[in-house]
């Protein structure tokens, strides 16, 4: 797992709050990755939230199949860039929350036969083909719509009440559905041709769930 | 109190729409298709093949024997085998065999691929065919093989045991050894070794004992003997330069002489030089001269090389006659061995455009073409089906006669303009053929391939999913009427001809063949990793089955 390179974020989260001087910052971990918020806010029920979430993870996996396993190197980044409007229609801590998701999601990976694969196995007439005949696998998945809408409900006023607040999170991003791109080569290029399939498995998945929680500290 | 109620029917009416959202999302599906995700090995495709037939001369049946094909010539390196995997020499099975062409090299007219096979087979002399692709795709090619101990029909042959050698491979008992006139034109072959000379084997082991001599004389006048030369009238011809060329050759005629000694070895080095002389039809045409043959004309002598499948320029001959008979003779010295031709190679020519008015003729046509009074056959090509125009390319030039001849189904339909050949030269010759209209009941079949049975190991998926490949590089298909000889067979699919499924995967195909009779029994080949498959198909219908499960089982292309 690689550190999570919160610093960029950050640096993005203040140049869009730096016009309305924040007035508080938070910290969150949740469905989206780990992020900072800067918030300012506009009146009395209103506040006007900019970050960004973060993280990437290099894994490695070994997709088990009947005619040879494939060992994936995935890399995962994961997170966005928000803008948000936090509403308190109460005056208190809940708050109904509604803005924009820039996606920085993407899933690849790169997949290489970890043995051979034998014709007619065991027969006279076996033939072998050794994993780097096979060829490779990769892929790609993604959201086309790389600015969302979210939509949620919260807790936690971040510049109002005490100076250290405690955010809870719950919404929803409209993402759209997912999009697998697979490309292969050599003699594993047909199976690219798998990415049709899998992106209809995926069509229903439209929203990202959000839940979050974190810690706001009031800075003036 | 009112406060309350509106924030917990705010938060309430949110969880609704977040339920109803994710409600809208299909875990199953998803998990259904990503359970069903497999790997998918296919074999690469190959964008050029080469489908071979091996033809026994004398019967004009498939070679039966295993027949190994070795290659040669500068695109030899990028031969493959429906692996995509570069091979040097392949076996074949069943006299019908394929191979592929490395996709790095794209044949084109400007910039063709060349390169010949050598075919060796147990009980045959061996043979090789020239090959030229000028395009990618599909090229089909014959080669003729000689039983070695059996005399082919039209040719002559003398067997003579009067020779010895005693120490040393020095000849103690002349060899002479000649063949009876033939019955075409009384034309015979004879070799002469004279005592004194030093016989031995190709590695220098002197004969020894009694000299068992063989000669075989094949007449260049008719097309049945004619086949018979090794490597075709389009071959591999080295020159004086010692250059090998692809070029057309025309032969006056052409002999085989082996010679054994007492232990079996075959003695195919002299010295002195040993005599060898055939004689040349008194109706033979001269293509340097433009005339019928006469003393004093001079014909280029070749000797072959049955490993590199090449024939060598050895010298020039002048004729000398004529004899009783009216014909003339070649002789020559040699040192060596071999099949001999006497005749001429290269200077080449194209015809110009021959247009064929097909008469509902629609299918694949069989073309002959040739020169019986130059001794040129260089065999049969296909016209594809919907082409209507032929260009005979690299032929010889000068030529004194040509014949054209189309063959259909198995039927000759027409000549050129009507006659079965035309005189005179065939470069930027040209010309309109109308073919006779075919009988009333040929049909157009399309077989719909079926790949269920028991031969087929995923038979109950009905449609062969368990297929594993996508394409089957240079298979192909080829098709004669029952009875008919092997050599008729006519090509009329290859790979192109399956379909796949989304994933690509081979679930079915068809075949359109055209020229069939209804009621007539069919012989189908065809070849998967050069295991020849066949069967017969009776012809009931414009729509029929084309069973394919024995190919899948044979060609272990399912899953198992």
């Amino acid at each position: 797992m690689r550190r999570t390179p919160l610093i960029s974020l950050f640096v993005v989260s203040l140049l869009l709050t730096a016009q309305v001087q924040a007035q508080a910052i938070s910290f969150r971990v949740g469905t989206l990755g780990p992020g900072i918020d800067l918030s300012y806010p506009l009146n009395e029920s209103l506040n006007l939230r900019a970050g960004g979430t973060y993280f990437a993870l290099s894994e490695t996996s070994t997709f088990t199949d009947s005619d040879v396993d494939v060992e994936f190197d995935f890399d995962i980044k994961w997170g966005g860039a928000t803008v948000m409007l936090d509403f308190h229609p109460f005056g208190g801590s809940f708050r109904v929350s509604g803005g924009l998701f820039y996606s920085l999601i993407e899933i690849s990976g790169v997949g290489t036969p970890t043995e051979s694969y034998f014709l007619n196995e065991g027969a006279s007439n076996e033939k072998e083909f050794l994993p780097e005949r096979l060829g490779m696998l990769s892929f790609t998945a993604e959201y086309e719509q790389s600015i969302s809408p979210y939509l949620g409900i919260g807790f936690g006023n971040a510049t109002r009440g005490s100076r250290v607040a405690f955010l809870f999170d719950l919404g929803v991003v409209y993402t759209g559905s997912p999009t697998l791109d697979m490309t292969g080569t050599k003699m594993l290029a047909p199976t690219a041709n798998w990415d049709t399939r899998l992106n209809e498995g995926l069509e229903s998945f439209k929203i990202l769930p959000v839940i979050a929680l974190g810690l706001a500290v009031r800075l003036k | 109190m009112m406060t309350k109620r509106r924030f917990l029917s705010t938060i309430a009416a949110f969880c609704m729409v977040v339920s109803f959202v994710f409600a809208g999302c299909d875990f199953n599906e998803a998990q259904d298709v990503f359970e069903e995700f497999d790997v998918i090995i296919a074999l690469e495709e190959v964008n050029s093949f080469v489908a071979i037939t091996i033809i026994d001369a004398q019967s004009q049946a498939f070679v039966s024997q295993d027949v190994t094909m070795s290659f040669r010539g500068d695109a030899a390196g990028s031969v493959i085998d429906m692996f995509s995997d570069p091979v040097s020499e392949l076996v074949i099975s069943g006299g019908l065999g394929s191979f592929g062409i490395q996709n790095s090299l794209v044949p084109s007219t400007s910039n063709p691929v060349e390169l010949r096979v050598v075919v060796t087979a147990d009980g045959y002399d061996p043979g090789s065919v020239t090959i030229r692709m000028e395009g990618t795709g599909q090229t089909t090619v014959r080669a003729w093989l000689r039983r070695h101990a059996t005399v082919l029909q039209g040719a002559v042959s003398t067997t003579d045991t009067g020779g010895a050698a005693g120490a040393g491979g020095v000849v103690t008992q002349a060899v002479t050894a000649q063949t009876a006139d033939n019955t075409q034109n009384q034309a015979s072959a004879s070799v002469t070794v004279a005592v004194g000379t030093t016989a031995q084997t190709s590695t220098g082991q002197p004969a020894t004992g009694t000299l068992t001599t063989t000669v075989n004389l094949y007449t260049a006048i008719t097309a049945t003997t004619a086949q018979a030369l090794p490597g075709g009238y389009t071959a591999s011809v080295q020159t004086s330069t010692g250059a090998v060329e692809q070029t057309a050759i025309t032969t006056a005629g052409f002999m085989s002489v082996s010679i054994t000694d007492a232990t079996g070895n075959e003695i195919t080095q002299f010295n002195p030089p040993i005599r060898l002389s055939m004689e040349i039809g008194r109706d033979t045409h001269n293509r340097r001269t433009g005339a019928i043959v006469q003393a004093g004309d001079s014909f280029e002598v070749y000797s072959y090389n049955e490993t590199d499948g090449v024939w060598v320029f050895e010298r020039e001959t002048t004729l000398t006659g004529p004899d009783a008979d009216g014909n003339f003779e070649a002789a020559f010295l040699t040192d060596h061995l071999s099949d001999w031709f006497v005749g001429a190679a290269g200077n080449t020519c194209d015809s110009g455009v021959f247009t064929v008015n097909r008469t509902g003729n629609n299918g694949s046509i069989i073309v002959s073409v040739g020169s019986d009074i130059d001794g040129w056959f260089p065999g049969v090509f296909v016209l594809p089906a919907g082409d209507n125009t032929l260009t005979i390319k690299n032929a010889p030039n000068n030529l004194g006669q040509y014949f054209l001849s189309f063959n259909h189904s198995g039927v000759p339909v027409q000549f050129i303009n009507g006659n079965a050949e035309a005189n005179g030269s065939i470069c930027g010759a040209t010309g309109a053929v109308t073919l006779d209209a075919p009988p009333p009941d040929l049909i157009t079949v399309t077989f719909t391939f079926d790949f269920e049975g028991d031969g087929n190991p995923d038979a109950s998926n009905g449609t062969c999913a368990a297929l594993r490949v996508t394409n089957v590089p240079a298979f192909t298909i080829f098709v004669k009427e029952s009875g008919q000889v092997d050599a008729d067979a006519r090509w009329v699919g290859s790979d192109p001809v399956f379909t796949s499924d989304n994933l690509q995967r081979i679930n079915g195909g068809s075949l359109v063949v055209s020229g069939l009779e209804v009621g007539k029994t069919y012989v189908f080949y065809s070849t998967i990793n050069n295991e020849r498959e066949e069967r017969s198909i009776s012809i009931t219908g414009p729509s029929m089955l084309f069973d394919m499960s024995g190919d899948v089982q044979s060609a272990d292309i399912c899953s198992q």
